[in-house]
């Protein structure tokens, strides 16, 4: 077991170097490289760490490689995950101070590894079909196996069930009322577009179970609210960029809102198109995003979070270079 | 969690850094909002496949 512990505890110390050269004095610019490559410096490994997780996982034992090999996960999917993991790391360090190491960072990377993929697994068969039914039910199996990390992590108390069945409940609610209107319409309001963060509730609960054991639990709602708003801009430059695969597959994204009618006549990729060379439209969208990355700015202020407040902040600072410059404002940085 | 360990006093450096990291990106914020706020944007994107500038959307700082 030592061999598997080392990777990772190697990963989080060059994670923490790379923090480390964060300086002030650096251009924004330079700065938001620096972040960014204290974390993309480590894609690799934890990729490999992923891989060896789910091997080692029970179903992924029994249906073996096929469950690692699905097209896409080698790619967004795992530097989505790997992200949203180091971030987790990074954020108990700077908040609680509280430097996971050795097994028990082992256990909580399987933990986010498990639920993560369980989840990937069930979306992969209920939106594309492209999951066997066995690579459902290993779905199933891996949530299973999450959960029970969980409450072996956190412990078995009360108030730690309460939140993984909170989580699980509002994932449910969210699927079902995207599957209810499949082929229908957007089941996203446009007046309230942080509901299409709903079914990021499992992600959410490990935020919410660190700040219960490290940190002031009366502040779970806040950070559901900035959590939720971050994510929400995530998944709706996720939803711009998946408009051909969605609409083929008969779902109806925020970007799509009060077109559905004529985009469903049309082919998936004039439709994406017709959608994505709507100015107004992009401009209400990119105001949408940015307007929920202040918000949780904002709190994140208010609970002096400054890691969440620079994810925010450079979230806007990306938004308004995507949407008005086409360009990355870090790729001609001199920061490796 | 038999390994936990806490270096509360140590990462004090590193939460200066981002204030004020965060200090500079919201003056930026501002400004560039203020520079596009009278414009429409253009979407760069290859059909299907991402962002033109980059896989953008799997990266978040």
């Amino acid at each position: 077991m030592m061999t598997e512990t080392r990777g990772l505890d190697q990963c989080v110390d060059r994670m923490h170097e790379g923090l480390g050269r964060l300086r002030v004095g650096a251009d924004d610019t330079s700065q938001v490289s620096f972040l960014r490559a204290a974390f993309r410096d480590i894609m690799e490994e934890i990729k490999g760490e992923i891989v060896a997780s789910l091997e080692r996982s029970a179903p992924g034992q029994i249906i073996g490689s096929s469950l690692i090999e699905r097209h896409g996960w080698k790619e967004l999917y795992i530097r989505s995950f790997s992200f949203w993991f180091m971030f987790y790391v990074a954020w108990m360090w700077t908040q609680f101070g509280v430097k996971l190491r050795g097994r028990d960072l082992e256990r909580l990377f399987n933990v986010w590894v498990h639920g993560s993929f369980g989840y990937r697994l069930l979306d992969l068969h209920l939106d594309e079909a492209s999951a066997t039914d066995q690579e459902a039910i290993a779905g199933l199996w891996l949530i299973a196996e999450h959960e029970k990390g969980l409450l072996d992590f956190f412990g078995h108390e009360q108030q730690v069930l309460q939140h993984i069945q909170r989580a699980k409940t509002e994932w449910c609610a969210a699927e079902l009322q995207e599957k209810s209107q499949r082929g229908k319409s957007c089941p996203i309001p446009s007046e309230n577009p942080v509901a299409c963060a709903d079914k990021a509730a499992p992600i959410f609960v490990l935020f919410a179970l660190a700040l219960e054991r490290y940190g002031t639990a009366s502040l779970v709602p806040t950070y559901k609210k900035l959590i939720y708003r971050l994510v929400a801009t995530t998944q709706l430059l996720d939803d711009l960029s998946d408009l051909e695969d969605d609409i083929a597959n008969g779902f109806f994204t925020i970007p799509c809102n009060g077109l559905e009618d004529t985009l469903r006549t049309l082919p998936p990729a004039q439709a994406a198109g017709l959608v994505r060379a709507d100015a107004v439209r992009m401009r209400q969208l990119c105001d949408t995003c940015c307007a929920l990355a202040a918000e949780a700015s904002s709190m994140a202020e208010t609970v002096d979070d400054p890691l969440f407040e620079v994810l925010a902040e450079s979230r806007i600072f990306m938004l308004r270079t995507l949407f008005f410059q086409g360009g990355d404002p870090c790729r001609t940085s001199s920061a490796k | 969690m038999q390994n936990e360990q806490r270096e509360v006093a140590s990462n004090e450096g590193l939460r200066a850094n981002l204030k004020e990291c965060a200090r500079k990106l919201k003056a930026r914020n501002r400004r560039r909002e203020d520079e596009t706020k009278d414009i429409l944007p253009i979407v760069s994107f290859h059909s299907g496949v991402g962002w033109e500038v980059d896989d953008i959307t799997g990266t978040f700082w």
